[in-house]
């Protein structure tokens, strides 16, 4: 039986000098994941713990005129009637992840910086071009979500770094698609989401972005810019020309199932178009 | 309130009681070389095979399995022995850390192509003469290939073992529902009478009904546990770290093919073979064998049928379920060729299915009545228009013709099945006999002594209804108790034959007894049985039973055929089951097996919980599953309802893939489209 | 280490590791019978609790995470009047056949008879999708809350007056 000490960090620059301190330290939210992976009747963490649910700062949810910022220690049911989940298809991908058991639990932290695969949130926003506030002992830094993103298109590891919020920019969305698409999403399988976001403004795109994210994330900058600013009927030959720069970006990845996401893409394309 | 004396399983203590937990062999199997625990503390010890100073053998129904792996594992995860200590965490932590090193033979897992060694059980039924093509009426022949997965047990209950010496006498509470072959398995092994051994009834969880054996194995482990350590032992069942080496419901591979007469559209014969894994230990292979094999060539008396099936041994834990859905799967199968042998010969779909499964039984048995023409309609129409199943059933085959599943993204499918479950063999032949002793006192407080003290909650409830009915008392005055006598060959309760059997056997017994009280006043007592023996007619009780219960359901759903995942899914079942003792129980039982049936269809469970498909957990939550109860007035005693659920719920399903996709390969469960391509979901 | 929660309203003081599931404790060291560590994967709902009113799974949930927190089995509403009406309720529907989950059927009703407002669809179905159980309907489940909480309503009122 491993037993690791425990600490209970009231503030964020509490919490930074006990990571300053340990070598081996493991962040704690609503330890969802540990409960469930471990086979074993006793739990396993590192030799130090800290708990960072109950810092008051990362429970606060923050909405400006732009944005909104929740706390990396948010549960999963406190977002539930927050942007971007107050539309229905958002709704009711929260409402997939798991039982409301285990959102009442889970934080949105965790389930972002789930390290073995990206889970269902994460796709939804990274198309928001959601920003990480990361606190480090002396400052901190906002990066793009997709800074979580390895060049093999894997999660890889935030460092020492504490997640503090999660910011979001208020977009005004016209068009949500979300799909699931294989297996099994936790905690490791075959399964995806494949999320697009659009918006149109007098017959003309303003914004378009897909994300689609499992064991890996994929995403095509550059297809999204094709779209952007086009005009609505789209023309086939831009559709064609968008089709077939996901194609190739996506065969590219030597990783997903074309075969299955091409036509799913196309059928965004086409509702985008009514 | 129903007062429940019953304690659960978890909550069971007694003074001095170590606990125990099972190491298992998860990595290899052969020859065990070395069994490794980790440094143990004081008051902490293993128990293995060499350890054991009586019989490792545990037989059922001529089956020997050994109790402890002793030479060699067989299988992936079979227990080689048990770490037993004072704190049940500390015991499972021991016993997930030990380790054991086996010479590691090849293991053989595959169930569908297998060498004639491995083959446990076979079963060759053949009937009539299959048609052969004539001018005037040329056959036309449909086949189709069924795979399913072996499935898990809801281990709902808390099961495991506690056992306690005293002296020569053991003392065992374990959740049964065979206490039978509990006390006589242990009665072999320490050669002992099973008048003393006492099982204590717990609190069973009514999820245990697929599984029946597996308790005598964990009660001899604790009681030789007990036996060698002089001291209480309790067993403990990791779920969460032991599903996988726990007993399933097995698998079936089936090729089918049907024929029938284009002139005429009737069913001309069936062919089928197939085969069943059974794991390691082939228990029941023959019963299960027949079992899958007469649930079809019942239903159609007469018709030339040629079915061969083969349970093939495997290097896997031993399967166990009697009812399941893999013995529905040759009854599903002809149903799904029923629905496309109405598409091929333009008939409709439910004529041809009622005058299928319908036919009027020509040879009928000396003394017993004849099986008339099965009355589907009067229970189907209701259901058809309730659901509109003609107009919808018509509107989607058209969409289907028109374009099969090319550019719509959406596709709805609706599918009808009827069923109907006859008596069949589906319990070890001399294991058909069950007793009850109703005794009622001055304070009108009912006491019963049977085996039903063992059985599952649900039919405790329902047996109290229907003796608080008969005889006027309140339920809470109806205790249960274990039988004085066991009796060596009484039935196993899991089986609702066995439950029905019950069932008339209280209600004769509460009727004496509600005969007698005022002509002869309290206390009295009353003594009802059932006695078949296999060669035997008929009794009294059979010949009821022998009136088949009936089912119709329809499936509805909605398919995303991109994705290959359903995303709404609503089911109608009607039932008609004779007298049910207890309406709500009845209809949850069912609810249960059409749940367990189509996440049997959807969940891949095994053998990796990797690939379970876990967006189901919250479709088939929000799915909708009515049920209808239909009153047979004519009846005075419930029918057993068996496979009729899996029967029903399979059939439906396959039809629906049938619809959608034109298919004649069912791979079940059915897997959605992978997201990546192969071997990259891996990395 | 030792922390301190309120458990079924009153105060506890326990000594924990980091290892320890909620569940093991509540059941060792706080005598709670009515919770079942079946699945240990947050899957059963056997092990359901409330978590400052709001249910949580204890057997995937660290033991630490109970610090200052308020947590209620269904120990806690034996006694009271909506309690009795719940059960009625649910037998009359047969929702307690599946005698594995009567503690956490029952836990789940009492929670949501709890709210001020009477609870939606949505929120019925959300609270029985913790259970796992596949007898149990969700209609007659949800009609048995419903009508529970229209009978409760006259204990409710006299609270909120008082």
């Amino acid at each position: 039986m491993n037993l690791s000490e425990i600490n209970f960090p009231q503030t964020i620059p509490e919490l930074l000098t006990i990571i300053s301190r340990e070598n081996d330290i493991q962040l704690i939210g609503g330890a969802t994941t540990f409960g469930y992976l471990q086979a074993t009747r006793y739990l396993s963490f590192s030799n130090t713990i800290a708990i960072v649910s109950r810092i008051p700062e990362l429970h606060a949810i923050h909405k400006t005129e732009r944005m909104i910022s929740y706390g990396a220690a948010c549960t999963l049911s406190e977002l539930e009637h927050v942007y971007p989940f107050e539309y229905p298809q958002p709704a009711s991908l929260l409402r997939t992840i798991a039982t409301s058991a285990v959102r009442n639990v889970a934080t949105i932290g965790g389930h972002l910086m789930y390290d073995r695969s990206f889970l269902s949130l994460w796709p939804l926003l990274a198309c928001l071009d959601a920003e990480l506030e990361f606190r480090a002992a002396s400052q901190s830094h906002i990066k793009n979500i997709w800074y979580l993103v390895d060049e093999n298109g894997k999660h890889c590891a935030a460092g020492n770094e504490v997640l503090a919020r999660i910011r979001i920019p208020l977009l005004s969305i016209d068009h949500i698609y979300i799909k699931r698409i294989g297996s099994n999403i936790f905690p490791g399988g075959d399964g995806a989401h494949l999320v697009a976001l659009a918006s149109v403004d007098r017959r003309s795109i303003n914004f378009f972005r897909l994300v689609l994210a499992g064991t890996r994330a994929f995403r095509d900058f550059e297809a999204e810019q094709r779209i952007t600013s086009a005009s609505i009927p789209l023309s086939p030959k831009i559709a064609q020309n968008v089709l077939h720069m996901y194609s190739e970006s996506l065969r590219k990845t030597n990783f997903w199932n074309t075969d299955l996401i091409l036509p799913l893409i196309g059928q965004i394309l086409e509702d985008l178009q009514r | 309130m129903q007062k429940n004396e019953y304690i659960p399983f978890d909550q069971l203590e007694a003074p001095g009681m170590l606990y125990a937990c099972m190491i298992r062999s998860t990595a290899q199997i052969g020859h065990i070389l070395a069994i490794r625990p980790p440094a143990l503390p004081p008051g902490y010890s293993i128990l293995t095979a060499d350890q054991l100073p009586l019989r490792n053998e545990l037989t059922i129904n001529s089956v020997s399995i050994p109790v402890f792996a002793s030479d060699e594992v067989s299988y992936e995860g079979e227990a080689v022995g048990l770490v037993i200590g004072p704190d049940p965490l500390l015991v499972e932590e021991f016993a997930s850390s030990t380790s054991v090193e086996c010479d590691g033979d090849t293991m053989h897992r595959d169930w569908r192509a297998f060498p004639s060694s491995r083959i446990a059980a076979r079963l060759n039924f053949q009937r009539g003469k299959m048609p052969e093509f004539s001018q005037d009426d040329s056959p036309i022949a449909f086949t189709s290939y069924l795979s399913m997965e072996p499935g898990e047990f809801s281990f709902n209950s808390g099961i495991g073992a506690l056992a306690e010496w005293d002296y020569d006498k053991l003392k065992v509470a374990c959740p049964t529902l065979w206490p039978e072959h509990v006390r006589s398995s242990l009665a072999s092994i320490f050669e002992a009478s099973p008048s003393d051994i006492e099982l204590k009834p717990v609190l069973m969880h009514d999820s245990s009904e697929f599984y029946f054996w597996y308790p005598s194995l964990l009660a001899a482990r604790a009681a030789l546990a007990a036996w060698t350590l002089k001291r209480p032992v309790k067993l403990i069942v990791s779920i969460k770290r032991e599903w996988q080496y726990l007993p399933r419901v097995q698998g079936i591979s089936l090729w089918f093919k049907s024929i029938w007469s284009r002139k005429t559209g009737k069913l001309l014969g069936i062919e089928c073979r197939f085969s069943i894994p059974t794991g390691a230990y082939s228990v029941f292979a023959d019963t299960i064998l027949k079992k899958t094999a007469y649930l079809a060539a019942d239903i159609i008396p007469g018709l030339p049928a040629s079915i061969i099936g083969f349970a093939v041994r495997t290097n896997t834990v031993p399967m166990g379920a009697i009812e399941s859905p893999a013995s529905a799967a040759i009854y599903a199968t002809l149903q799904a060729h029923i629905a496309q042998a109405a598409r091929a010969l333009d008939r409709d779909i439910f004529e041809l299915s009622q005058s299928t499964l319908s036919r009027i039984d020509a040879t009928k048995k000396a003394g017993m009545p004849g099986i008339a023409e099965i009355p589907f309609a009067k229970i189907a129409k209701p259901l058809l228009e309730k659901t509109d199943f003609m107009r919808k059933y018509s509107a989607y085959e058209l969409v289907h013709k028109r374009n099969p599943g090319g550019k719509e993204a959406v596709l709805r499918a609706i599918s009808l099945s009827l069923a109907y479950q006859s008596v069949s063999d589906f319990l070890p032949e001399s294991a058909r006999k069950s007793e009850v002793r109703l005794s009622l006192d001055r304070n009108l407080k009912a006491h019963i002594e049977s085996d039903a003290a063992f059985a599952s909650e649900r039919l405790k409830a329902a047996l109290t209804t229907l003796i608080a009915d008969d005889l006027k008392i309140p339920p809470s005055h109806i205790a249960f108790a274990m039988q004085k006598s066991p009796h060596p060959d009484s039935i196993p309760l899991m089986s609702s034959l066995g439950i029905a059997i019950l069932g008339d056997i209280v209600r004769r017994a509460s009727a004496r007894v509600q005969r007698l009280r005022f002509r002869e006043g309290l206390p009295i007592s009353a003594h009802a049985f059932s006695f078949v023996r296999a060669k035997e007619k008929s009794t009294h009780v059979l010949s009821k039973i022998e009136r088949p219960s009936l089912g119709v359901a329809i499936l509805e759903i909605e398919y995303d055929t991109r994705s290959g995942i359903f995303q709404f899914i609503r089911m109608h079942i009607s039932v008609n089951a004779g007298k049910i003792l207890s309406p709500l129980n009845a209809r949850s039982a069912i609810r249960a097996a059409s749940v367990n049936t189509l996440r049997s269809c959807l969940v891949a469970a095994f053998p990796n919980g990797a690939d379970r498909n876990d967006i189901y957990d919250h479709i088939l939550a929000r799915s909708t599953i009515a049920i209808e109860l239909l009153d047979d007035e004519k009846s005075t005693i419930p029918r057993p309802l068996g496979d009729i659920v899996h029967s029903l719920v399979l059939s439906c399903f396959l039809g629906i893939m049938q619809q959608l996709t034109d298919t004649t390969r069912f791979i079940l469960p059915l897997r959605p489209v992978p997201a990546t391509i192969a071997g990259g979901a891996r990395q | 280490m030792n922390i301190e929660f309120t458990l079924n309203g009153l105060q506890h003081k326990v000594t924990i590791t980091s290892a320890e599931r909620a569940i093991d404790v509540l059941a060792k060291q706080c005598g709670i019978k009515s919770l079942a560590a079946d699945c240990l994967d947050g899957h059963c709902g056997k092990c359901l609790i409330l978590l400052d009113g709001t249910p949580a799974y204890s057997c995937i949930m660290p033991a630490f995470l109970l610090r200052d927190r308020r947590v209620e089995t269904i120990d806690y509403f034996l006694k009271s009047r909506e309690y009795d009406l719940l059960i009625t309720e649910l037998h009359r529907y047969g929702t307690l056949s599946c005698s594995g989950y009567h503690s956490a059927i029952a836990l789940m009703g009492m929670m949501l008879l709890q709210k001020k407002k009477a609870p939606q669809s949505d929120e019925i179905f959300d609270a029985l999708e913790n259970i796992h159980c596949n007898c149990l309907e969700p209609a007659d489940f949800e009609a048995a809350v419903l009508n529970a909480y229209q009978k409760s309503k006259p204990t409710r009122k006299q609270y909120e007056s008082e």
